[in-house]
């Protein structure tokens, strides 16, 4: 037996192939999730470019069809060094400099969006100060080992351009993609993703479309009156890394199934949206706390915003789809979310019992009909969910229904002599009849 | 039915001594500030007797009455015995969430009944939003029940998830349910502060610090559970309270059980000339075992005479 002892024979090659990492990048991840990774990049860019300040002015143009994917912004542009180093890593290098308050962070979003789109893709920046075109046809890329891309066009300007932004184009399409921008239904449920993602940068200003037609915004909106107040908690939670701040709002608005829930929002980026499930607290304690949601709860809003400079505090999930249940903050901040929700569960509560008992007293009702919808700058906020103290309600005896079937020449009988039009009289009074006679003290 | 309509609370001994015994408690507060700038929270019923006996022997004059039956407000507002007394009607559960937090408290949560998520429920909200250097009692009734029904009922009130391991009929028996409650309860603590903790930094963060462990039978078996929520920097204080020299001290498993000897009013007297005495074996009235006259000795500052109870 011979041991080799040439050292470069002893080497096992581990290194990824593209084709693998390809798939597992793309895998598990909606075609419209990747869209909207896409346009939170254009908000960072956004924000680099304005500085969190009004947006008025900027555009994302996000234009979809059966051939071509194209997403254009005048949003300020990458620059050469930020593209060069980082822009088209895979994963975010620790060098790198954070942008203020980001919503792309884990440095996946483009590449993942680009080779989930299709097979070939052109990149084209323009900032103040310089310009660079990156021209993939992924199928050749494949063919090698080496991880690089190259600029195919690359200069620097002297004198500042008219707009500075982005254009990404995809084309050719992926077949399934092809086919899903066919669809009205696909496009529609981009365009309300795309509206709940980034609900509060449409508020400031932003203007994006999907192929031609703004995406308008739909804020919610609170009751508001000196009867009924918002509860409001604030904090600041202070580590090692950097801050957060959080806000949570806890209301009462207009009756909607659908709308009703909890929004969760980190940087300004929806990453929860009318959630009902226990994950915001709904059925917590075994429903002694909070009830499992139905509809009585209908007129419920819930916003939590949690802001922070360094975005790798904030409690969302990689693919910001959700909350990460896990983060220590979240779980800290969901106890809040709980005391604030507790009593507009009461309140509404309360508020059916008022709608079944139609009495002429009824103080919780009234206060809702004259309360205003307000957006949440507006909202009158307390300490906790305010409402009016409800009606006086005499003491109410539990009550059962019997239900029985008897021979109808029996019944008509008892109705002549009862002198009553209903089975249900019937019932009553013959159980009345029994009562007072045998049950009497 | 609430107790109350059953049961006379303010004649019973074993509630009058661990209400004595909380008021000396307390006063040992005043580390973290003075007395009367706590709030106090309590279900009063008609008596009061809590919030009579923590106004007058402490000051306290910022006090809420939590209390659930709602026909009854009309009671309940004729028999409070102080001014500074708040009565707000509803259930524990509708109204802790709803409550300003951002002050020094002394909940005493006296439940009539056996423990259940309700209860539970309460614990995590005061624990949720409660101020450091609160002090926190929950009294549940921890009768054993029927043997052969125990198991089933406890799933049934507290969710099979919250049990500890390994219970069984037997495992529940005797005073085994007040220390299973023990343990839930502890948990139920410990879990919430534990969530609200999570993002704070080291020194901020709140701990239950376990002071009372009581098992007392009034009629009924009864636990009681109570310590004080403080920041971890804040050690330094709680140790200065000196908690720890009190007689009735409990802050793990082992209970301090609270006995009422059966003894008349004369040998009472003549046992008390007597005390205190550093050595009970010469301490002695006719007829009377040594054990009656140890559990007399331990509990005898704080025994009511019925006198004291319904007039002082």
């Amino acid at each position: 037996m011979e041991t080799i002892t040439n050292n470069a024979s002893r080497i096992i090659d581990a290194t990824p192939t593209k084709d693998f990492f390809i798939e597992m990048l793309i895998k598990d991840i909606e075609l419209s999730r990747v869209i909207i990774d896409l346009v939170d990049n254009c908000i960072d860019g956004a924000n680099r470019y304005r500085g969190r300040e009004s947006y008025d002015g900027l555009w994302i143009r996000i234009e979809a069809g059966p051939d071509q994917f194209r997403i254009i912004d005048n949003c300020g542009g990458i620059s050469i060094d930020l593209a060069k180093k980082y822009a088209f890593r895979f994963g975010r290098p620790t060098k790198m400099i954070m942008t203020e308050r980001s919503i792309g962070q884990f440095g996946i979003g483009m590449k993942r969006a680009l080779f989930k789109l299709g097979s070939k893709f052109i990149i084209e920046s323009t900032t103040k100060t310089s310009r660079f075109k990156v021209d993939v046809d992924v199928n050749e890329w494949k063919k090698d080992d080496i991880w690089e891309f190259h600029f195919s066009e690359l200069e620097t300007l002297s004198e500042p351009p008219d707009q500075c932004g982005t254009t990404i184009t995809v084309e050719p399409l992926h077949d399934n993609v092809s086919k899903d921008f066919e669809l009205s239904f696909f496009l529609n449920r981009l365009r309300f993703e795309i509206r709940q993602a980034h609900q509060q940068m449409i508020e400031n200003q932003i203007a994006i479309s999907l192929n031609g037609i703004p995406v308008t915004s739909d804020p919610n909106t609170f009751l508001s009156s000196t009867k009924i107040q918002t509860g409001y908690y604030e904090d600041t939670f202070t580590q090692e890394m950097g801050s957060v701040n959080v806000r949570v709002y806890a209301g009462i608005s207009e009756s909607s199934p659908s709308k009703t829930g909890w929004y969760i929002y980190c940087n300004g980026r929806m990453v929860l949206g009318a959630d009902q499930s226990s994950t915001t607290g709904w059925g917590a304690g075994g429903q002694t706390t909070i009830p499992k949601y139905h509809n009585q709860y209908a007129r419920f809003r819930g916003l939590v915003f949690f802001d922070s400079d360094n975005a790798r505090l904030l409690p969302w999930n990689t693919t910001k789809t959700g909350v990460d249940s896990d983060s220590l903050l979240y779980r800290s901040v969901k106890l809040k979310m709980i005391t604030l929700m507790k009593p507009i569960m009461t309140f509404l509560n309360r508020v059916k019992d008022e709608t079944e008992f139609k009495s002429d007293d009824h103080p919780l009702l009234d206060a809702i009909e004259t309360a205003r919808s307000r957006p949440l700058s507006k909202t009158q906020t307390s300490t906790t969910f305010k409402s009016p103290t409800p009606g006086q309600r005499p003491k109410r005896k539990p009550k059962g229904s019997i239900s029985y079937t008897k021979p109808l020449e029996d019944i008509n009988k008892i109705k002549k002599l009862l002198n009553v039009k209903s089975h249900k009289k019937v019932g009553e009074e013959t159980f009345d009849y029994f009562f007072e006679k045998e049950c009497k003290e | 039915m609430p107790s109350y309509d059953s049961v006379n609370y303010s004649l019973r001994p074993a509630k009058n001594i661990e209400r004595k015994m909380f008021c000396e408690a307390f006063r040992k507060l005043s580390e973290f500030g003075s007395l009367d700038s706590y709030r106090y929270i309590g279900f009063g019923s008609p008596f009061f007797s809590d919030f009579s006996l923590f106004h007058k022997s402490l000051n306290i004059t910022n006090a809420i009455s939590i209390e659930e039956e709602l026909g009854d407000e009309a009671r309940f507002i004729f028999n409070r015995p102080y001014a500074c007394i708040e009565l707000i009607m509803g259930t524990s559960n509708d109204i802790l969430p709803t409550l300003q937090w951002n002050l020094r408290t002394i909940l005493w949560l006296d439940y009539d009944s056996p423990l259940d998520q309700s209860i539970l429920s309460d614990v995590a909200t005061i624990c949720s939003n409660i101020f450091p250097g609160s002090f926190l009692i929950i009294t549940v009734d921890a009768k054993p029940g029927k043997y052969g029904s125990r198991l089933e009922s406890i799933k049934e009130r507290i969710g099979e998830e919250k049990l500890p391991e390994g219970l069984s009929e037997a495992r529940l028996s005797d005073w085994d349910t007040a220390k299973t409650y023990k343990r839930i309860i502890s948990n139920e603590i410990a879990q919430t502060l534990n969530y609200r903790n999570g993002a704070r930094p080291e020194g901020t963060r709140i701990v239950f610090k376990q002071i009372f462990n009581f098992h007392y039978a009034d009629g009924a078996e009864m636990l009681t559970l109570g310590g004080i929520l403080h920041e971890e920097g804040q050690k330094n204080i709680v140790a200065k309270c000196g908690f720890k020299d009190l007689d009735f001290f409990r802050d793990g498993e082992e209970p301090y059980e609270i006995v009422i000897p059966k003894l008349t009013l004369k040998e009472i007297r003549h046992i008390n000339r007597q005390l205190p005495c550093p050595d009970l074996s010469q301490v002695s009235s006719p007829a009377i075992e040594p054990s009656v006259i140890a559990s007399y000795a331990k509990i005898y500052r704080y025994f009511p005479n019925f006198v004291d109870a319904e007039i002082g």
